[in-house]
Parts: C-alpha cells; sequence; structure tokens
C-alpha cells in the first residue's frame, strides 16, 4: 500500500512540474508585453523600460523560470504583475467563489443524476425512460455557455427572480447565495445529465446480476432490491467518475464564471492571459492542476481501499 | 375647461421643477466594460483609470466640464503673461486631501516636478517639457515659467494626467488613490469593481449628492443589459453597442444617452510598407469605403463620419468628411494605376483587434465594401495584448482599425515612429508653430490645415466619430451628455425618487 502511495506521489509531483513547464514556455511563445498593457496606449519608451526592468521582464526566461519555480517550491507564487498584489492572496480570494460553486455543483449533480439515473433504470424501455434519456443527453450535448446565457434570460431578464450575474461578496450572504445559484444550476445540470447516464447503465447492469434475481425470487420488495442491493454496488463505478467530475467542473467552472461574471478563478485567469501577466497565470493553472491531480490520486487510492481487487502494484 | 387645461399645465410644470431638484442620497452602481491596470492616471495612459476618477475622486488644476470647457478645479482662478510664457494659478483655500492632509502649491510643485522627471515614470510627460520654474510666492499662487509659449498648456493641464495627489504619496497612489474630488476611494476589488463614496470635506457646498457609487466590471454587452433590465445596476457608462442601445430606447423605464466622443475610429495603414506607402492606393481606400453605410448599416445610424483625425466637438475643427465621396469606378482607377486589377488584384492582411465591438464590426463591413472594387482584406482577429506589441509597437501589419480616443491627440501624425508610420516633416514643422503661436485665431487656421494635410496624404481613413452611448435607468439624472475627455462623471449625479 504505502509502495504504492508513494509511487502515485512522485508520478503526481512529476505531472505538476511538467505543467509548469508547459504554462511557461506556452506564454513566452504568445506575443505581448504586460508592461505596455499596463501603461497604456501612449506610454513612453523609457517609462516601458523602467517598468520591464522593474518587473524583471529583460531578464533570460531560463533564470526568471528557474526563479520563480524555487519561490513556489517555498510556497510563494510571487506578486501578479497586473495588480502588484501576492498571487497566493489573490487566487484564495477568487477559490472562495470558484470552490463554493464547484462543491455545490457537484453534490447537485449527484444528487440529481442519481435520481433521474434510477427512475430510467426502473423504467427501462418505457416512455419515462426516453424522457430521462432525452434529457441526459441534451444535457451532455448542450454547451454549458450556452445554457447559462438561456437561464439567464428566464430567470433574470423574464422571471426577474435572480440575479442575472456579478457577485457582491460574501459579507452580504443571502445575495451572495443567490447570485450563485444560477452559476452552479448551469453547472449542476450539464454535469446531472452525465450522472444520469452512468447511474443509469450501472443499474441496469446491477439489476441484471444473479443475486438480484436470487432476492426477487426470494420476495424482497423492489425499493429495497434497489437501495441495498443495486445502488450500493452501481456505486463504485460513480465514485469513480465523481472524482474526475470534480477535476472536470473546476474548468468547467471557468467558462461558466466568464457568463455569469463571477469574480472566480476562471476571470482572473483571462485577465492574466490578457494582461500577460505570466506568474499570475502560472500560479493559477499550478493550483488547478494541483486540485486535479490530487483528485486524481485521491480516487486512486479511494478505489483502491474500496475494491480489494485493484492491485497495488 | 380651458380653466382646468391651464391649471392641469402649471401643475404639471410645477411637478417637473420639483423634479428637477437635486435631492440628496443614494447609493449607484455603474457598469464599465474593463477593469483599469491601475488606479492613477498618471502612471498609465489607459482610459479606464480616467473613466473611474477623473473629477470623481482626482482633480487637477483646472478641470474639463461636458462641454470640453476649461473650467476652475483647484485653482480658482488663473491668469496668463502677454507673451504667454507665465501661467499665474490662485489656488482655491481650504482644500483638503481625502486623506485629511490640506492641499497647498507645495503639492503642485511635488506634482509637476516628478512628472518633469522622466525616471519618474509619469504619463505623456511631454506635456509639461516646457516648464522651466515653478514658484510659489505664497502657499496658494503658483506661477510657471514656460520656455516657450504653448498653446496646449492649459488644455494638458486639465487632462487627467495633471491630477494632483499629496506630496510624497507616489506608489500608494496606484492601487489606493487620495485626491480632492467630491468622492473618496474605499476600495478596489480586483475583477469585481471600484467603491467610492462621498467626501464630507469637499470644497463646494452640497456635493456631491450620491452617498456611494460602484462602478462594476462587466464586458459582456449581453450580461449588461441583463444587468440593467433586472435592476442589478443603475447605469451602463459607455460603449453600449447599438442594437441593445435601440431596445434599451422602446423601455420606457430606461434612458439611453446618445452624444459626442473625442474617439477618431480609424483605419490605421502602414504608410511605410507595401501597398500602403503608395499615396494612390491609400487614396483609392478613401474612395471604395463608404462611411455613411458604414454607420447606417453597422452602427444603426449611431456615429458622426469624420474625414480627418479630429472630431467635431473638438476645437477649430473642420469637415472634410466629403474630400473623398465613395466613389467605386474611381477606386478602381487610381488602383489599376497603382498596378492592381483584375488579373493582379490588392490583397493585404486586415488585423482587427478582438476586444472593441465598434471597430471590430466595421473592419468586417469595410473588408466587405472592398471586395466591391476588387480588393481581397484578409481578416485577422488578434487579441489585445498581440494588437499592442505586433501592431501598434512594431508596426507589424498593413492595415487595421482602432479608435483613436484621447482628446486633441494630432500630434501622432508628426510621431515618424508612430504605428502609421507617416513621415511628413511640413506636417511637424506646422504642428509645431501652431503650438508655440499665442494668437489664437491663427492657431485655430494652422490647426485647420494640419488637419487638411492629413486628409490629402490619406494617411488613414478616418470613418467616424464614436457614439458616446450610455444607458441608464429613469431616476439618474445629471449624468454627462458627451465625453470631451473619457469620463463616468458622478459629481453632479442625483437619483429622483
Amino acid at each position: 500500500m504505502t509502495s504504492f502511495f508513494l509511487q502515485r506521489l512522485g508520478v503526481a509531483a512529476l505531472t505538476l512540474w511538467l505543467v509548469t513547464l508547459l504554462v511557461f514556455w506556452a506564454l513566452l511563445l504568445v506575443p505581448g508585453d504586460p508592461a505596455q498593457t499596463i501603461l497604456g496606449l501612449e506610454a513612453s519608451p523609457e517609462a516601458l523600460a523602467a517598468l520591464r526592468h522593474q518587473l524583471g521582464l529583460d531578464r533570460p526566461p531560463v533564470l526568471r523560470y528557474v526563479e520563480w519555480l524555487s519561490r513556489v517550491v517555498r510556497g510563494d507564487l510571487g506578486t501578479s504583475i497586473r495588480y502588484g498584489r501576492p498571487i497566493g492572496d489573490l487566487i484564495a480570494a477568487r477559490l472562495g467563489v470558484t470552490l463554493p460553486v464547484v462543491f455545490a455543483s457537484v453534490g447537485v449533480a449527484a444528487t440529481l443524476g442519481t435520481m433521474l439515473g434510477t427512475i430510467a433504470a426502473r423504467a427501462a424501455g418505457y416512455r419515462l425512460d426516453l424522457v430521462v434519456s432525452t434529457f441526459a443527453l441534451g444535457g451532455i450535448v448542450l454547451p454549458s455557455f450556452w445554457v447559462g446565457l438561456l437561464f439567464i434570460g428566464f430567470f433574470s431578464v423574464r422571471l426577474g427572480v435572480l440575479p442575472s450575474g456579478g457577485f457582491p461578496g460574501w459579507h452580504h450572504l443571502p445575495a451572495a447565495l443567490a447570485h450563485l445559484v444560477l452559476p452552479v444550476l448551469t453547472l449542476a445540470l450539464t454535469r446531472a445529465a452525465l450522472f444520469a447516464r452512468m447511474v443509469r447503465a450501472s443499474l441496469l447492469e446491477v439489476l441484471g446480476e444473479d443475486y438480484v434475481r436470487t432476492a426477487r425470487a426470494k420476495g424482497v420488495p423492489e425499493e429495497r432490491i434497489l437501495v441495498r442491493h443495486a445502488l450500493r454496488n452501481a456505486a463504485i463505478p460513480i465514485v469513480t467518475v465523481l472524482g474526475l467530475e470534480f477535476a472536470q467542473l473546476l474548468t468547467a467552472a471557468l467558462v461558466v464564471e466568464s457568463v455569469f461574471t463571477l469574480p472566480g478563478l476562471g476571470t482572473l485567469v483571462l485577465v492574466g492571459i490578457e494582461a500577460r501577466d505570466y506568474p499570475l497565470v502560472q500560479g493559477i493553472v499550478l493550483v488547478l492542476a494541483f486540485f486535479i491531480v490530487v483528485l486524481n490520486l485521491l480516487t486512486d487510492v479511494l478505489y483502491a481501499l474500496l475494491d480489494p481487487r485493484v492491485a497495488y502494484g | 375647461m380651458r380653466l382646468a387645461a391651464l391649471l392641469l399645465i402649471l401643475l404639471l410644470a410645477a411637478g417637473l421643477a420639483a423634479a428637477q431638484k437635486p435631492r440628496r442620497g443614494g447609493s449607484l452602481t455603474v457598469v464599465i466594460n474593463a477593469e483599469p491596470p491601475v488606479l492613477d492616471p498618471t502612471a498609465s495612459t489607459s482610459q479606464e483609470i480616467a473613466r473611474v476618477l477623473y473629477d470623481n475622486v482626482l482633480q487637477g488644476l483646472v478641470k474639463f466640464n461636458v462641454k470640453g470647457e476649461i473650467v476652475p478645479a483647484l485653482a480658482e482662478r488663473w491668469s496668463v503673461s502677454p507673451g504667454g510664457l507665465t501661467y499665474t494659478f490662485r489656488l482655491r483655500r481650504n482644500v483638503r486631501f481625502h486623506n485629511g492632509a490640506s492641499f497647498t502649491a507645495e503639492d503642485v510643485v511635488f506634482k509637476f516636478q516628478r512628472a518633469l522627471d522622466p525616471r519618474s515614470g509619469h504619463t505623456h510627460p511631454e506635456y509639461y517639457r516646457d516648464i522651466v520654474r515653478m514658484e510659489t510666492p505664497d502657499p496658494y499662487t503658483v506661477v510657471f515659467r514656460l520656455r516657450q509659449p504653448n498653446s496646449e498648456f492649459l488644455f494638458n493641464l486639465a487632462r487627467p494626467d495633471s491630477v494632483i495627489g499629496p506630496r510624497g504619496r507616489v506608489e500608494e497612489q496606484r492601487t489606493q488613490p487620495v485626491g480632492t474630488g467630491p468622492f473618496r476611494f474605499v476600495a478596489w476589488d480586483r475583477g469585481v469593481g471600484i467603491r467610492l463614496e462621498r467626501f464630507s470635506g469637499y470644497y463646494e457646498r452640497g456635493r456631491p449628492y450620491l452617498d456611494r457609487v460602484a462602478f462594476r466590471i462587466l464586458p459582456d454587452q449581453n450580461a449588461q443589459l441583463a444587468a440593467l433590465r433586472t435592476g442589478d445596476v443603475d447605469v451602463l457608462g459607455y460603449g453600449v453597442v447599438p442594437e441593445n442601445a435601440l431596445a434599451l430606447q422602446r423601455d420606457p423605464g430606461m434612458r439611453v444617452i446618445v452624444g459626442t466622443t473625442t474617439t477618431e475610429i480609424t483605419v490605421g495603414m502602414n504608410n511605410s510598407r507595401p501597398p500602403f506607402n503608395d499615396v494612390r492606393v491609400r487614396r483609392a481606400m478613401q474612395y471604395a469605403i463608404d462611411k455613411d453605410e458604414l454607420i447606417r448599416g453597422v452602427m444603426m445610424g449611431f456615429g458622426t463620419k469624420i474625414g480627418s483625425h479630429r472630431s467635431p466637438n473638438e476645437p477649430c475643427y473642420v469637415d472634410l468628411s466629403n474630400m473623398y465621396p465613395p466613389d467605386p469606378a474611381r477606386a478602381r482607377a487610381l488602383l489599376l494605376e497603382a498596378g492592381y486589377g483584375p488579373q493582379n488584384p490588392l490583397t493585404f492582411t486586415f488585423t482587427l483587434a478582438a476586444p472593441y465591438p465598434y471597430e471590430r464590426r466595421l473592419g468586417e463591413a469595410i473588408a466587405a465594401q472592398l471586395a466591391r472594387v476588387g480588393v481581397r482584406a484578409q481578416l485577422e482577429i488578434v487579441e489585445w495584448a498581440t494588437w499592442l506589441s505586433r501592431v501598434f509597437r512594431g508596426a507589424d501589419y498593413q492595415m487595421t482599425i482602432i479608435g483613436h480616443s484621447e482628446p486633441n491627440d494630432i500630434e501622432i501624425y508628426a510621431n515618424p515612429n508612430y504605428y502609421f508610420r507617416y513621415n511628413n516633416p511640413t506636417f511637424a514643422r506646422l504642428l509645431e508653430r501652431y503650438r508655440r503661436l499665442n494668437a489664437p485665431d491663427r492657431a485655430c487656421e494652422i490647426m485647420r490645415q494640419l488637419q487638411r494635410i492629413l486628409a490629402e496624404d490619406a494617411v488613414n481613413v478616418w470613418i467616424m466619430n464614436a457614439p458616446y452611448i450610455a444607458a441608464m435607468r429613469n431616476a439618474v439624472n445629471g449624468w454627462w451628455t458627451d465625453q470631451p475627455t473619457p469620463s463616468m462623471n458622478v459629481t453632479e449625479v442625483w437619483l429622483a425618487r
């Protein structure tokens, strides 16, 4: 078990390092100058040169990368060029919006998906199944940014019940929650569709097993079979998907944040790219990659714990 | 019956008069399209900074009013010596900065010494280059001695670059601006917006009317429309797209303001590179582009066509918009003369900057107009930082389109390294004469001549003076109807009940 864990940890660290390398060099290839985006169109060449020097942009890229990496391993993500503030603080503030959205979305998606999937599995082959499956297909193919716009049009403009975008900050708790409803629903609905299909397929498979037939033959009520026997065994693949979904949602949230102009990590990374704020973009990508890698690691480990058949080797 | 009608009219008039009286209190949320990079207009030339802070928070000796006139701000009056070499400003007494410090001549001297120091990073040091010496005979008088007469000096002192902060405070101004304006800076929530609140120590009694103002960053036009309609925000501050303006004009609860700006939407051509180093090709472009059609079709009637690099609301403007009437035959003939015909069509890359909606859609329509005379403009869309480094700084482009929003900026044509790469020593000499003339009428005549030279050389195609389109709830009063300088000026704004 320990060697399995250590091996996974090593792979995770290597992945993170490769990510930093990739992002750093990709950003170097993109044209643009952070100093010009800060100082504006009419900035004098002297002022530009002075700012570039101050930001250390006149030094060789390799040196900049090594310095950045050595700071990062000590837990310091550096200072944002665009905002002149510690990147760690900026990211922490934005995670305060992104993470609640992602957690809530996973929760809603899993609950809704399990319910719909169970209904569809029980009604397999009937009209209800068709309705649920069509909804699920729709949820998968519709892009989330478009669903978001539809929601704004319906709930905010037509009905006027929910805010269309923006975020008032957590100190206005009821208002803050209201601002998060539509983004969470947008994210959750597309994901719920995927869950529903997973649960349906998984359940149908389990419901065809011998032990379910045996249970039925013994006269166990159908509800009990479903909850006690089928759902429980169908859960293993779903737990796996849940972990992967979480990572998917983190990136999907970046798009949805733009639609609802939520001040989360997604809008921050966009600002960073537009302003050529290299350290900021590197920091955000690193943090995102960190989450994804850790989630994958957790899924692997959990899976190994849940299912003794998974080899530790 | 007649008496009743008269009474009704009187009553209505009284009601209107009562409604016209500004009311104190309330808070206002204003949408801005982009986040300023810093909050100090002396540290960056980004227009977003001035939009939020000019006059609201930060003021200079003089300022622009809504008509573009130069009016007193921190100086209550001033005089200019007959030769135009000495400017004497009498400062307002009892002015306090938002941090409690009192404003004196020392603050003025500190500011302009910094502006004159090329290492300070102050924006546009050339605005102040003619200052030789500053004197402060008493704490409330500042005398500027100039090297040579400069007809733009007072204008430059009204610009956002010339705002004055407390002496010694430089670095902090970038993120926590302290000024003397009617509003005090409260917070900058990165990515969300900027909050201001009423400054109780403001020198003008009874101002401002509002208690709080929040500027909220909302780049997406659809999101903006939704936010205004749902009451999340009160004002869309600028850059409302024509179709949204038309939709909001039909809404009885909304007011749409359509005014002028100092933005010349310009099809920039690289005068140093083929094919636009040939004046015949540049003139062909003028005849091939139908500005009226663009304004009607793309901008839905918003905007005023222009024919040189100056806006109709700026002083000494001359209307040259009909110098090259749309004439496809003439465009073809000029192109043929320059060596381009059906067998050898003129082909080039037309670079559009992604974030600017007016310019982008105009660019697409212009490419279609050019196709009518057999010109193949290949569209290329780049995002802002790429545009800045490749087109603006490197002049690595053939044709582009962008709005030049700074007021009174014809001097960019005197700089041969500017991205148009226009090099005409006559123009540069004439501009210098304009600056040095101490006779307004003569200077104005030269300014008109400068506009004509640019149009005759067909340096660029100047499409139109961009409209200023803002939209707000009906209750919002006192909003600036024009933009003589980019400013979401809330100093006189009040909310009706």
